[in-house]
């Protein structure tokens, strides 16, 4: 099942040769994700044929503005979740096809995901102590 | 290709002849099948405050103090997820399958041991947050 | 020189049920592009994983979505129990298999109700939703709730349906599959329907390949792709093929979804025959999951997936749903593309967008 299915890890310039020999190969994309980590970003890729996937895990420095080069020359399907990327996490993806230029997800906040990361810690029910009670 | 409009025009015959397939809904109302969670029910006599549903619900909908002796609960936070039922060891809280009535207005309802009546409490509306 | 007009369309449109935004750019009455945004709906579930205790998180991941609810909290308690590697009771499995079934046809009839209202058909999008409600009437009777089903859980299923219900579900099954025939035919026949959908809205197999389609849509442009063959549940054990269609036409997709309805139903048939005796939980009490994974499952709307990471706490590291509708966008901006704008809203309502699992 989907289990045994590794995340391999790769460096930001193997990215786009992975991508071409899963393109030539004949694979689909399935997903593109993003996770704000305290230090760095982690942008994981799957690509699937014949029922099997094959991840991608690719971690970016927050530093320096974080760039990726675009996949959607090599997957058209790319677009979407490199602007949805893009509107939440602030990365750029030099290269991209179609680019709504920020307009593709609306959000309140410019960026959203983009800010520090709190690392939660384990209590019992954290969201509980936000909300009213309901008798007070 | 078959391009045949006889299958709708015996479709509309037949339900323009039927009755209809719905109810006048507050005369007619279908009885609530055996499993239906309609909205929780609680007994005050049998609870010894023991806390646990309130520690369960998810939603914080449940509130009981230990000392008063009180159990509250907000209908409108309730999701019906029948935690506090099943992990209720005195068998107080029991699910209705009858749906909760409408509300008029944000309120708890609350119990007391003392008191037999269920009291019910109309939160201000500033209550939230 | 072109001299384009933009239309706004969306996201509270009288044929759009859902709260998608498109900018539609017009050349005369002929769409030249499609600038789709979203975000109106979101109400960061995924956040709450990282918050909830992981088996509470169950309702939460449960209430995603309103039509496919039950598959989102089957894919997150599936996912959960092989990530502490629980094996669930082969009656668990078959009954989620059911009700997943069950779901699945509601989704798909509800869907066809809504496709006929946006072809101007009132009367078919009446008895397609009079039949759907037969459908949530099962809903309700086995599992308690007609929206939310409420009974997954991580190590199974919270409460058996006993045997002589499951026969009079059976009864009842066979009862509303032959109501669903008589519309499935209008479906097929009605010049109506195929005026409005035949040529319409063209994806080609190599493009619903590249561009990413799931679900319907990818089957219905020909690609034999089904994410219920992985064989979770009881999928594995049971008889069926993809339902496939091969011209890529709105007509097509309507076609997979109506065929898939006579699937499910035969599905349905199958489990309660073939349904084992024994325990529907299993307890997994002090177990914690570890580790992460990617896990996948076939949603009405296609296929969905889970990332998943825990690292052995009581709530997850992070939880990510990409969903079906997600995937779609990209097909579907390609599909608007030189369409006229009558044909927009039913091109938009083949994808069977559902925004709310989109933003979670």
């Amino acid at each position: 099942m989907s289990l045994g299915e590794p995340f391999n890890e790769l460096t930001p310039d193997q990215w786009v040769p992975t991508a071409e020999q899963h393109q030539r190969d004949g694979f689909r994309l399935v997903q593109m994700t993003g996770t704000a980590r305290a230090d760095h970003f982690e942008i994981l890729i799957s690509y699937e044929q014949d029922y099997r996937c094959t991840h991608y895990r690719v971690q970016l420095p927050r530093d320096p503005l974080p760039e990726l080069p675009s996949l959607s020359a090599i997957f058209p399907a790319a677009f979407t979740y490199e602007n949805e990327l893009k509107d939440l996490f602030g990365l750029s993806f030099p290269g991209l096809t179609v680019d709504y230029g920020g307009n593709f997800l609306r959000t309140k906040t410019k960026l959203p995901f983009s800010g520090e990361v709190t690392i939660k810690k384990e209590s019992a029910k954290p969201a509980a102590k936000s909300k009213s009670a309901p008798e007070s | 290709m078959s391009w045949s409009v006889g299958p709708i025009s015996a479709l509309v015959t037949r339900s323009a002849l039927a009755k209809p397939a719905t109810r006048l809904y507050p005369v007619e109302r279908r009885t609530p099948y055996a499993r239906t969670r309609g909205h929780i029910e609680f007994r005050i006599d049998d609870c010894n405050f023991c806390t646990i549903c309130a520690h369960k619900c998810p939603t914080l909908a449940i509130q009981v103090h230990k000392q008063d002796k009180t159990w509250a609960i907000d209908h409108s936070r309730c999701i019906l997820c029948g935690i506090c039922v099943e992990d209720c060891r005195e068998g107080c809280i029991t699910l209705s399958p009858l749906p909760c009535p409408p509300m008029r207005a944000k309120e708890v309802l609350s119990f007391r041991q003392e008191h037999e009546a269920p009291t019910v409490k109309v939160a201000a509306p500033a209550i939230e947050r | 020189m072109s001299n384009t007009t933009i239309v706004p369309f969306g996201p509270q449109h009288p044929v759009l049920p859902e709260p998608i935004h498109l900018d539609l750019e017009l050349d005369d009455e002929r769409v030249v592009r499609a600038l789709p945004s979203i975000g109106y709906v979101h109400r960061g579930l995924e956040l709450l994983a990282e918050r909830y205790d992981f088996v509470e998180m169950a309702n939460v991941a449960e209430r995603i979505c309103g039509i496919c609810s039950f598959i989102h909290g089957q894919g997150y308690c599936q996912g959960i129990e092989q990530l502490m590697g629980v094996e669930i009771p082969p009656r668990a499995a078959y009954l989620r298999t059911v009700w997943a079934e069950i779901s699945r046809i509601q989704s798909h009839v509800l869907w066809l109700g809504l496709a006929a209202d946006a072809l101007g058909y009132e009367s078919l999008f009446q008895h397609s939703w009079r039949i759907r409600e037969m459908m949530v009437d099962i809903i309700e009777e086995t599992t308690g709730g007609r929206v939310i089903f409420g009974v997954c859980k991580v190590g199974g299923i919270r409460k058996d349906v006993d045997d002589e219900t499951l026969r009079d579900v059976r009864r009842r099954i066979g009862e509303i599959r032959a109501a669903f025939d008589e519309i499935a035919t209008i479906f097929r026949d009605d010049p109506t329907v195929r005026q409005r959908t035949v040529g319409v809205g063209l994806l080609s197999a190599a493009d619903a390949h590249a561009l990413g389609a799931v679900g319907p849509v990818l089957r219905a442009s020909g690609v034999v792709h089904d994410t219920r063959r992985l064989g979770y549940a009881a999928y594995g054990e049971l008889d069926w093929e993809p339902i496939v269609e091969q011209d890529g036409d709105c007509y097509a997709r309507c076609l997979v979804r109506v065929r898939e309805v006579d699937q499910s139903f035969d599905l349905i048939t199958q489990c309660l025959d073939r349904m084992p005796a024994g325990e529907v939980e299993i307890s997994v009490k002090g177990k914690r999951p570890k580790g992460e994974a990617m896990f996948r499952l076939e949603q009405p709307r296609g296929e969905v997936c889970y990332y998943i990471s825990a690292d052995g706490k009581k709530n997850l590291d992070r939880f990510r749903v990409r969903t079906p509708t997600f995937a779609n966008i990209a097909p579907l901006i390609h599909m608007l593309k030189g369409c006229e704008l009558a044909d927009v809203p039913v091109i938009v309502l083949t994808i069977d967008p559902c925004v709310s699992c989109n933003e979670r």
